[in-house]
């Protein structure tokens, strides 16, 4: 007899104890894209209030624009950007490819999206050849195109790497064929309202669709609703992906990965790269919130925890430079300028740059640095 | 849907084909004027990846020296192939590069080379750099 998947233990990847899950066989037998037929599918999704990239509610980013109903629309999984730490986004779809084109597919039935482009890392062969078998199957199963009982057309995009696709119109201009700082109308692909999404948003969606916005908001708080994933590592023993519900204590999540609560020494850096660094006796007693507070993320920010160890901190902070340097496109003055030499910064050329940069990029790399940047 | 939306998609689509079966034969201006596509625009957004999209060549090390690599240990890895590298005649040395992620941080240090990717504590693999240096 076949296994159903652990729906009560984990939202995000309930189909971890079955075995080759990652066939669409095996898949739709372990209950997985069953929401799909049902009359009101999309419902629990538009009502859901999970928090999305940069803080927000995904009611309030599909409802940013006004738009006919007979309007077409987009879908975007972005799963090329470049952050590092942010190791969970492979295996996630590498594990189970069919919970994100799940995911996808409900998020445009809800939307009433047309079309779905899913952007991958250009250099991932393994990762390229896993969607694309899985995204087969399913055309195969009569999920999507043609045949399919409802329209949505899928697209696999194979897109160089680069951590500025955190930000929508430099996804949008690679997207267009243009390289990432070029300006772009944002929110738009190719004339159509686009909603973009991280890969692990997806998988929450099928969860939602499942047992309903209540659910999901239940096992969080009233600001941070729901379970978030989040990757810690660092200088931990066990570099680890949790499954945090919101409010949950700081201290609680790290415990495990190795880092005990009586640890006093240490800093943690919350964000990624661009992230903020707080010393880790004052990280300890925070509670996981996303959407207000010392962990609210904003854009070139994701769930990522690292801590390290007092001596290492300075040689991780100079690295930061680097991957500002490499990183950014340099097109509007203020990156430039900081690409070719800078060393540091007054408080009001600081001020005069971060305002000069147009986009997030800068100001937040100058908060992060201290305003030295190489 | 326009023209130009499938066809700029099915030329990444057959960029990264072809990069990942090494197809020398691949010519992208040939390829983007069947699709139709602006040459000179394509060559500005190619050039703004090109360092990120160099191939690895049989003697090129990849050492990440992302956060977590680097407080794994990435830094000791990256002197100790330089120290191999100076009792070397330049052909024989190693080309050394660095990125900044492979996406394995959970498996730091994280090094790339031709034949594939090593992570973790376990550095046999550096015994062979060690062996060459004693012959």
């Amino acid at each position: 007899m076949s296994k159903l998947a652990d729906f009560e233990n984990s939202i995000y990847l309930p189909f971890r104890h079955i075995d080759s899950a990652h066939y669409i066989d095996i898949y739709m037998r372990a209950g997985g894209y069953s929401t799909l037929y049902e009359a009101q599918v999309g419902d629990n999704l538009s009502k859901a209030k999970i928090v999305t990239r940069n803080g927000q509610l995904l009611q309030n980013y599909w409802s940013r624009m006004v738009l006919a109903p007979t309007k077409s629309r987009a879908i975007v999984a972005n799963l090329a950007n470049n952050e590092p730490g942010m190791y969970v986004t492979k295996r996630l779809v590498s594990r189970n490819p069919h919970g994100l084109i799940e995911g996808i597919l409900l998020a445009a039935r809800a939307t009433g999206s047309d079309h779905a482009v899913i952007v991958i890392p250009f250099d991932d062969k393994n990762f390229i050849s896993t969607l694309e078998r899985a995204i087969a199957e399913a055309k195969e199963e009569k999920l999507w195109g043609p045949e399919a009982l409802w329209f949505c057309d899928l697209y696999l995009v194979p897109l160089p790497v680069s951590s500025l696709y955190s930000q929508d119109d430099f996804l949008l201009a690679a997207l267009h064929g243009q390289r990432p700082g070029h300006p772009n109308r944002m929110d738009f692909l190719f004339g159509e309202p686009v909603h973009i999404h991280r890969a692990e948003e997806f998988y929450a969606f099928s969860w939602i669709e499942r047992f309903g916005a209540d659910a999901f908001a239940q096992k969080g708080t009233l600001s941070t609703p729901g379970t978030y994933l989040v990757c810690i590592s660092g200088n931990v023993s066990h570099p680890v992906v949790v499954e945090a519900p919101g409010g949950v204590s700081l201290a609680k999540i790290m415990q495990l990965s190795g880092i005990l609560p009586e640890e006093d020494k240490g800093q943690l850096r919350w964000g990624g790269v661009l992230g903020r660094w707080i010393s880790w006796q004052q990280a300890k007693e925070l509670p996981f919130e996303l959407t207000h507070g010392p962990l609210k993320l904003k854009k070139f920010q994701y769930p990522v925890l690292e801590w390290f160890r007092d001596e290492n901190v300075e040689l991780v902070k100079s690295q930061i430079a680097d991957y500002i340097a490499h990183e950014s496109c340099g097109v509007c003055n203020a990156c430039a300028m900081a690409d070719s030499g800078l060393f540091k910064w007054t408080k009001q050329q600081r001020h005069t740059f971060s305002k000069l940069a147009k986009c997030s990029f800068l100001p937040l790399a100058l908060e992060v640095t201290g305003g030295t940047l190489r | 849907m326009s023209l130009e939306k499938e066809s700029w998609f099915q030329f990444l689509n057959l960029w990264a084909k072809a990069r990942h079966e090494k197809d020398q034969l691949f010519d992208w201006q040939e390829c983007a004027k069947q699709l139709e596509i602006p040459t000179q625009q394509l060559r500005e957004f190619m050039t703004y990846f090109a360092q990120d999209l160099l191939e690895l060549e049989i003697r090129d090390i990849e050492v990440c020296l992302g956060a977590s690599c680097l407080a794994n240990g990435s830094l000791a890895i990256w002197q100790r192939i330089e120290a191999y590298n100076q009792g070397k005649i330049p052909q024989e040395q190693v080309r050394l590069r660095y990125s900044l992620c492979h996406g394995e941080c959970d498996r730091a240090p994280c090094i790339r080379e031709f034949h594939g990717v090593h992570t973790g504590q376990n550095f046999s693999w550096m015994k062979r750099f060690e062996e060459d240096s004693h012959e």
